[in-house]
């Protein structure tokens, strides 16, 4: 599975994908604490007039734990997108182009090539909402004063990041399964704001992959038991959808033209 | 190496193959000949085990293809139509990745083969389109494999780039692997062939050994060039001649059709005795284009 693990890696280097990724959430990161201390302060001065940016800050009383919050939530919204659409091919194209062909007449295995996909963008999935909230942390603490330690964040961003595999091991079903990379981004938008969506409306989110970005932002020290049952049950869709991966990946057939 | 009855192939309500039967024998060059779209792709497919039939029997490689559940447990190489390859890897790591990192010396060794040891460094999306051909055909003797399938592998490429891929052809056979491959251009399928079959509308059309072929397909006609004008009293005697069957008579050549082939020795004997200096006399040959179009107009 070694040359597998080092096709995957090259991919994520060289097409960019890990750099827009990175580069995307750090943004966002960083972008925060600044429109929470520079840019709303001024917003809110300029419309209710004569009122300094200082006192507007002092009026709106935001704290270091509101801005790594506010931040957790974009990463539900724009960070999503993002993904969808950044890796929506990390399947579908490949497929739809025949890239497979030759690497299976080589003997390669679908459990293998899916697994190494799952190994080295799962990784990358981990780190980079671990390192983005770190980064989250560590400027609007330089900005708002530091408040909490660096554990609950390392496990918020955590909890986000098993999150995002589920995203992941989405894309990679509906990849599969439609074999068109930006349907498959589109779905999976709909699968995860739509699980989102329902299990709010329902107050279900615990038994829900969503459950997982609920628990992040309460930013705990430690790990909870109400944080046992979102894991579980994201870890299961993600077996489930890789199990419905690799079926389907057994039972396509290659090298056929589009229009068949 | 491959055994095929009645093999059929259906896309919806479109039937692609039509009781298809192929053999091809170990360490022969075989070469499938069709139309656009008269199912050779399709065929090819299913021996690479990319595709399953509808019905028939089909071996591969003493491996019963309907029962596959992996195309890699065929191990045979195969070479589509188009080749796709990661643009972002390199000619080196390409062939690393394909064959799982074993036997570098072997990846060494394809790559000198096949002319790329100076590109191997070279990104893959870089590549000219003979350049991805050759890469194609080095992918799939990654596992040594003795039975190659080879879709179109000449087609697409400038006369240089078609010259080279059937070297590389030929060479295959020295190694004393079996080759099937379609083409288009009959040509060079005349050129390193063993055995020919055709196919159209997904029904094999024949399939024989290419000599048999040209050989039952010769026409007694021979094409004779003078050095000189021939006097009509003469070519009327040599129509007289027994065992002509006609002749005609144009501008710088005489065609004669003949009863078989051994009346050339009286035709020959016939110039001779007129003292008529010749250029050019041949046995008229039918090229297996005649035979493809032949095939393709009478269906």
């Amino acid at each position: 599975m070694k040359t597998e693990i080092i096709k995957e890696l090259r991919y994520a280097i060289r097409s960019g994908r890990a750099l827009i990724l990175f580069a995307s959430f750090l943004f966002f990161a960083l972008l925060t604490p600044v429109m929470l201390k520079v840019v709303l302060p001024m917003v809110l001065s300029g419309q209710l007039g004569g009122e300094t940016t200082q006192g507007i800050s002092g009026l709106t009383d935001m704290t270091q734990l509101d801005c790594i919050r506010n931040y957790m939530d974009y990463v539900l919204q724009i960070g999503t997108i993002i993904i969808a659409f950044t890796l929506c091919g990390l399947t579908a194209s490949e497929i739809r182009d025949n890239a497979w062909v030759l690497p299976l007449c080589a003997g390669k295995r679908f459990g293998r090539m899916v697994g190494a996909k799952l190994l080295v963008f799962g990784v990358l999935m981990v780190l980079v909402p671990i390192i983005a909230l770190l980064a989250d942390y560590g400027y609007s603490g330089l900005l708002f004063g530091f408040e909490i330690g660096v554990i609950p964040i390392l496990y918020g961003g955590l909890l986000q990041g098993i999150y995002v595999l589920f995203l992941l091991s989405c894309l990679m079903t509906w990849g599969v399964l439609i074999r068109r990379p930006i349907p498959a981004g589109f779905l999976t938008l709909v699968t995860a704001f739509g699980i989102h969506f329902i299990s709010s409306l329902l107050n279900i989110q615990r038994w829900t992959p969503s459950g997982l970005l609920v628990e992040a932002q309460k930013l705990m020290p430690s790990v909870t038991p109400s944080l046992l049952i979102p894991i579980a049950v994201t870890a299961l869709i993600i077996v489930f959808m890789t199990v419905l991966t690799l079926s389907r990946l057994r039972n396509l057939e290659w090298n056929v033209r589009a229009a068949q | 190496m491959i055994t095929v009855k009645g093999l059929q192939k259906k896309f919806k309500n479109f039937y692609a193959l039509k009781n298809v039967d192929m053999h091809v024998k170990k360490g022969e060059i075989y070469g499938f000949i069709g139309p656009n779209g008269s199912g050779k792709t399709s065929t090819m497919n299913i021996f690479a085990g990319l595709s399953r039939p509808a019905q028939g029997e089909c071996t591969v490689n003493g491996l019963d293809v309907t029962k596959l559940t992996h195309p890699g447990d065929l191990k045979i190489g195969y070479l589509p139509e188009d080749p796709k390859f990661y643009p972002w890897m390199t000619a080196h790591e390409t062939l690393d990745y394909l064959s799982g990192g074993r036997n570098t010396g072997h990846t060494g060794e394809i790559l000198r083969w096949t002319g790329l040891l100076d590109a191997q460094n070279r990104r893959v999306g870089g590549f000219s389109r003979g350049m991805k051909q050759r890469l194609g055909i080095g992918a799939t003797l990654i596992r040594n494999p003795e039975l190659l399938i080879l879709d179109e592998p000449s087609s697409a490429l400038d006369p240089e780039g078609r010259s080279e891929v059937l070297r590389l052809i030929k060479d295959l056979k020295g190694m004393g692997k079996t080759i099937l491959f379609s083409t288009h251009i009959l040509d060079d399928m005349e050129r390193v062939c063993d055995t020919v079959g055709m196919i159209d509308a997904g029904q094999m059309m024949f399939e024989k050994p290419l000599r048999q072929l040209q050989k039952e397909n010769t026409q007694p006609i021979f094409d004779i060039i003078p050095a000189h004008s021939v006097e009509s009293n003469i070519s009327n005697a040599l129509e007289r001649l027994t065992g002509v069957v006609s002749l005609t008579k144009s501008e710088r050549s005489l065609t004669v059709k003949v009863a078989d082939n051994t009346v050339s020795v009286s035709v020959m004997r016939f110039l001779t005795d007129h003292e008529i200096v010749i250029e050019s006399f041949s046995l008229r040959k039918t090229r297996l284009e005649d035979l493809f179009l032949h095939g393709v107009n009478t269906k």
